[in-house]
Order: structure tokens, then C-alpha cells, then sequence
């Protein structure tokens, strides 16, 4: 599987709204080229919100040319007022991320209106009926409000009014308002329809296929997800085999070169007893054999048997750190970094090492794991000292947010640029430590159980001035105390 | 007085001679047999196929592989347990592997001893001696299910080189 087959999910960046006023993004997303897919987007919501907006406007120039003359229809604040709903209510809709608020402030201005109508007409003049119809202006930002929302709320908002308009209407003494109230159930039903619409619109142009891609984002991650749980489980699985089938053979190989050992020393003792009987040339060529080229032979076959069932388990245990349970508990640095130095002490003292221990305090780990990095890399600085130069290893340890980080430092022979990415792979060494037996293992094993437990490991290094080793560990929020 | 019989249930035709050649350096007189599948074991055992009709001889330990085709070691520890008079006697785990659920798989139907390849032969050679001087009265001192003293974890497995003793 490749990776090009993801599509790119582009979202509308802060930095490229910050620099520019809302309008003049508006029109370049109306009128640019070659959009992105989230400018696309962004575009036809803006088309949308462009509709919800002049669908609103032209509704009060209609209701304004039939119905201009009725008492206390007055104050222009009404249109005026809902006019701003809607471009709340559009803004909000171009701005998804404050959708609701637009919906709430459309509802407010609304109310608000109502309140503004009510105060408007004279007392005189006030009935139920111009009451119903001052309500009507309530209706349409809750529809509008509840359309934001969810379509079922605005439906049920807009089915409701309708129904309560009609009943007052019913109840209620007709005056002179049987026009504004049909008006008004008129324009609030085609308002729903149309906003109803647009909803739908909306759900099924901007919605869906950002969904889509999202869904076919999320599917082609899952894969790869596998693929990769899988690639480590073959991982495992190899590791698995390794162990096995390599083993097995060399339990032959060893064991075998011990028994041709065993019979090699029967038929030295009994060549000593027949060397007098043979001759000169014949005596040689078996003296040879018996005292050089056997005892070698076998002495090659074990060390370099030995040697492959120590690189075998070492595969494995870097195999098995994956599966490996941790056991994260609070941790006493400062008493770890002692335990391991007291154990190392006869080093310390032989190598003359100055040890000065920093700030070590209580920290979460797997406290064995924990162990085994810090005496790895202890074991480390004192390995790489250089010899007859005063020696000085420091161990300190920081703690920033939300994790430790602990130092291990010294005065050593450093490692050269040439070599630093050999340092954490599996049986590779620096071409300075030629004189120090090692395999290189530790290192990366030490990386691994770092990686375990979510941390880091990395070095800085100036060769024959030091290296200071530094891992991390995460903790969690009541992490480090001193 | 015939020896009571170890039975080494072990594929890899090395591997049996190497022990079966360590028993006979170290003084091993008991008759060792081999099954070189977990199948061949279970009949041996049971007393099916081949073996049908033959009175099992006595059995004074088992060594099982663990890595066995078809049927494995494990499966031949599962079937011990279902039978009294096999499960009563001591059985050696040798593996290749010291994978924690191979330990844990074999701990739960019980063994004296699991050792990684290669064993340390005279300790074996050792144990069988012991079982030998025991043999009047194992069948009382030894349960059959879980470690029998002293119990060795694999990590003790004996992993040194035998030295010739000249």
C-alpha cells in the first residue's frame, strides 16, 4: 500500500484568516481559481449563507409592499433587527465553528424584537391579535435557531408555531389583523421549507462529502494500522523462529563439539601410547594435528558457538520488550542511582571516578526497567573513560511538563560524528571502543525498553571531552516531586 | 533387577544422542527409550498403535520436547493428566524455548524440572541417579502435577559447556 492514496484534508488555517478581513476572504472563496477542498467547502457555504441571507431580506420587502399600513407595524427596528439575526445566523453558518452561537443570538434578537414591537404600539391599540403577530418575529429565529441545531428541532419549532398561531387566531376576536397573522404563518411556513431546504442542502453538498473523506481517511488509517500491527507481529513472529530453529541446531553444534572433544582426548591419550611405533613423517603430521590443529579447531567452533547463542538471546530479549508488562509506579531516583553506583563501586574506585549525583527525585516508572537503563548506561561512562585522565560522571534529572528527563554524564572519550548513528543499532559499535569487550547490544536494548515505557533516548557527544546520555520518561500530571 | 525406563520423547535426532551419550559417560544403566513424535509417546504410553497389546514397562521419567510435529509436547502433558498411573510419574521439560507462555503452558499440568537447551547434563545425569535410589518409594514422594523439589526455572537451565573430565 502506498500512501498517495490518502487524500489531503486541508482545513481553513488560522494564519490565512488572521491576515485578511472576513469580506475580502468571503469573495476570494467565492472567486478563487482553483479551490482546495476546504476552500470549496468554505466557498459554498458562503453561497448558502448568501441565500439564507437575501432569502430573509426579500421576505420583509414582500411583507413590507403588502402589509405597510397596519397600526404599529411601524418601527423598522423589526427587519432591521431580524436582518442582523440572519447575518448572525449566516456568519454563523460560514463559520461553523460558532454555530450555535449565531443560533442563540438570531433567537435573542428575535425576542427582542417582540419586546420592541410590543413597546412600539400604542396601549390603545394593543390586542391579542397584534400581540400573535408581534410573535410571529419570535418564530422565525427559533425556527431559524432550531434549523441550526438539529432539522428535527427546527421542523418541530416551525410545526408547533404554525399550530399555536393558528389556535390564537382561532381564539381570538378577529380586528384587523386576519392579514398580518396569515402573513405571518405564510412566511414562517415557506421560511421553514426554505431553510428546511437549505439544510438539506447543506447536509448533503458539505456535509457528506466531507464525511465521506473523513470516513475513507479513517479506513485507509485503520489499514495501515494493520499493516502494521501486522509487520510487528511477523516482527515477533521472526523473532519467534530465530529462537527456535536457530537454537536448535546450535544445542546440536555445541553439543556435538563437546562430544568430538571428548573422543579427540581418547585418541590423543592413545596416540601418545602408539607415537614410539610410527615413523618420523607420520609422527609429525599427527603430533601436529593433536596439538595444534584439533585443540584449535574446537576451540574456534565453541567460542564462536557460544557467541552466536549469546547474539540469538540477545535478539530475542530486544524482540520481547514489545510484550513485556510494565509495572509504572512512583520510583525513588535518587535511591536507584545509589544501589546501582554501590554495586558498582569497585569500577568507581579501580577507574578513580569522581561520581556527583544531582537532583534525583521520585518519579514514575517500571522501577526494574528503570534499573536496567541506568546501570547500562553507568556501566557505560565507566567503560569509555579515558584511562589516566581524572574521571567524573554526574547523574541529574529535570522534570518539564508532563515528563523526567534524566542525565548521565561523563568525561570520557566521547563518540566521534562519524559513529553517532551507530550508537543505538543492534550490534554495531563505535570504531573508538575497539580496546572495550562489547557486542552492541546494550544501547539498543536500553532504547527499546525506554521506547516501552513512551520515552526517548539521545546523546550529545564531543569526542574525547565526554557524552552526556539523556532519556525521558512521561508522567503524568502529579508526576515528579522533589 | 531391570532398571525402570526413562523415557525421552525428543525429534531431533542430535539432541537424543547428545543426552543419550551424556547418560552413558555419567553412569546411567537405566534402558532409555525414545519417541520421536508426541504421537509415537502417546501410544507408547497408552499402549495404542504399535505398542497395542504390550504391557507399558515402568517408567521412572519422562523428558519431554516441547517443540514436537504434530502433536506437541504440550498436548502430551494435557493428556498425561487424564491418566492416574502416567501422571504419577516425573517429567523433565527441554525446549529450545524459554518463552513465558511455554513455561506457563507447562507449569500448569506440573513438571520437576524445565530446562532450556542444552541441560547441564550432570545435573540430569544427577537427577536420575536420585530417582533411581528413590525408586522403591517415588511413586508415594512424588505427586505427579506441579514442581517437584528441587524446582529449577529455566533460567537455572543449565547453559554451560560440558569440560571433558580427563
Amino acid at each position: 500500500m502506498t500512501t498517495d492514496t490518502l487524500p489531503s484534508l486541508k482545513l481553513p488555517t488560522a494564519a490565512a484568516s488572521a491576515s485578511q478581513s472576513r469580506a475580502e476572504r468571503l469573495w476570494e472563496l467565492l472567486t478563487a481559481p482553483h479551490p482546495s477542498i476546504a476552500q470549496a467547502n468554505d466557498r459554498r457555504q458562503a453561497r448558502l449563507a448568501a441565500v439564507v441571507i437575501l432569502g430573509i431580506l426579500g421576505m420583509f420587502a414582500l411583507e413590507l409592499v403588502f402589509v405597510p399600513s397596519q397600526p404599529g407595524y411601524g418601527p423598522m427596528a423589526v427587519p432591521i433587527l431580524l436582518t442582523c439575526a440572519g447575518l448572525l445566523l449566516a456568519y454563523g453558518i460560514v463559520r461553523a465553528r460558532y454555530v450555535t452561537i449565531g443560533a442563540v443570538f438570531a433567537i435573542s434578537f428575535g425576542a427582542l424584537s417582540v419586546v420592541g414591537q410590543v413597546i412600539a404600539i400604542p396601549p390603545e391599540l394593543q390586542t391579542t391579535s397584534t400581540l400573535a403577530s408581534s410573535l410571529q418575529w419570535l418564530v422565525l429565529p427559533l425556527v431559524v435557531g432550531g434549523l441550526v441545531l438539529t432539522p428535527q428541532t427546527g421542523m418541530l419549532v416551525a410545526v408547533v408555531s404554525i399550530i399555536g398561531i393558528l389556535f390564537w387566531e382561532w381564539l381570538t376576536p378577529q380586528d384587523y389583523s386576519t392579514i398580518v397573522t396569515g402573513g405571518a404563518i405564510g412566511f414562517t411556513a415557506t421560511i421553514a421549507v426554505v431553510l428546511i431546504f437549505v439544510r438539506y442542502v447543506q447536509e448533503r453538498y458539505l456535509v457528506r462529502p466531507q464525511l465521506q473523506e473523513l470516513e475513507l481517511a479513517a479506513r485507509l488509517l485503520e489499514r495501515k494500522n494493520i499493516d502494521l500491527e501486522r509487520a510487528n507481529r511477523e516482527m515477533r513472529d521472526f523473532a519467534y523462529i530465530v529462537a527456535h530453529d536457530l537454537r536448535a541446531p546450535l544445542v546440536n553444534l555445541n553439543g556435538f563439539v563437546n562430544e568430538a572433544e571428548f573422543a579427540f582426548y581418547e585418541l590423543q591419550s592413545a596416540l601418545n601410547a602408539a607415537s614410539p611405533h610410527l615413523d618420523e613423517a607420520t609422527r609429525e603430521k599427527a603430533t601436529r594435528a593433536a596439538e595444534r590443529d584439533m585443540p584449535e579447531a574446537l576451540a574456534y567452533l565453541q567460542t564462536n558457538a557460544a557467541q552466536m547463542r549469546s547474539l540469538i538471546d540477545q535478539v530475542l530479549k530486544i524482540a520481547r520488550v514489545g510484550k513485556q508488562e510494565l509495572e509504572i509506579q512512583p520510583v525513588d531516583l535518587y535511591t536507584t542511582v545509589k544501589k546501582i553506583t554501590t554495586a558498582m563501586n569497585h569500577q568507581l574506585d579501580e577507574r578513580g571516578v569522581e561520581l556527583h549525583l544531582g537532583q534525583l527525585p521520585t518519579i514514575q516508572a517500571d522501577s526494574n526497567l528503570l534499573e536496567q537503563v541506568l546501570n547500562n548506561l553507568l556501566d557505560n561512562a565507566i567503560k569509555y573513560l579515558v584511562p589516566g585522565r581524572p574521571a567524573r560522571i554526574d547523574v541529574y534529572a529535570e522534570s518539564k511538563p508532563g515528563e523526567a528527563i534524566i542525565h548521565v554524564q561523563d568525561n570520557g572519550r566521547g563518540i566521534e560524528e562519524a559513529d553517532h548513528a551507530k550508537v543505538f543499532q543492534l550490534f554495531r559499535r563505535a570504531r573508538n571502543v575497539d580496546d572495550v569487550p562489547g557486542e552492541g547490544f546494550g544501547l539498543p536494548y536500553i532504547q527499546s525498553i525506554i521506547q516501552r515505557q513512551g520515552g526517548r533516548i539521545w546523546f550529545e557527544s564531543v569526542p574525547d571531552k565526554g557524552t552526556t546520555f539523556s532519556f525521558s520518561l512521561p508522567q503524568s500530571e502529579k508526576g515528579m516531586s522533589s | 533387577m531391570t532398571l525402570p525406563v526413562v523415557l525421552i520423547i525428543e525429534d531431533n535426532e542430535g539432541h537424543f544422542r547428545i543426552m543419550e551419550k551424556s547418560f552413558e559417560r555419567f553412569g546411567v544403566l537405566n534402558p532409555i527409550h525414545q519417541a520421536v513424535d508426541g504421537q509415537q509417546a502417546l501410544d507408547y504410553l497408552l499402549r495404542k498403535g504399535d505398542f497395542a497389546g504390550t504391557a507399558l514397562p515402568d517408567l521412572l521419567l519422562l523428558i519431554i520436547d516441547l517443540n514436537l510435529p504434530k502433536v506437541t509436547g504440550i498436548d502430551v502433558l494435557r493428556e498425561l493428566v487424564g491418566h492416574e498411573h502416567l501422571n504419577r510419574i516425573p517429567r523433565i521439560i527441554l525446549s529450545t524455548s524459554d518463552e513465558p507462555e511455554d513455561v506457563a503452558s507447562c507449569k500448569e499440568y506440573g513438571y520437576a524440572a524445565y530446562y532450556v537447551k542444552p541441560p547441564d547434563y550432570i545435573k540430569l545425569t544427577n537427577y536420575i541417579k536420585e530417582l533411581n535410589a528413590g525408586a522403591g518409594s517415588r511413586t508415594s514422594s512424588l505427586p505427579g502435577t506441579g514442581p517437584l523439589a528441587p524446582p529449577v526455572t529455566p533460567s537455572e537451565g543449565g547453559t554451560k559447556p560440558l569440560k571433558p573430565r580427563l
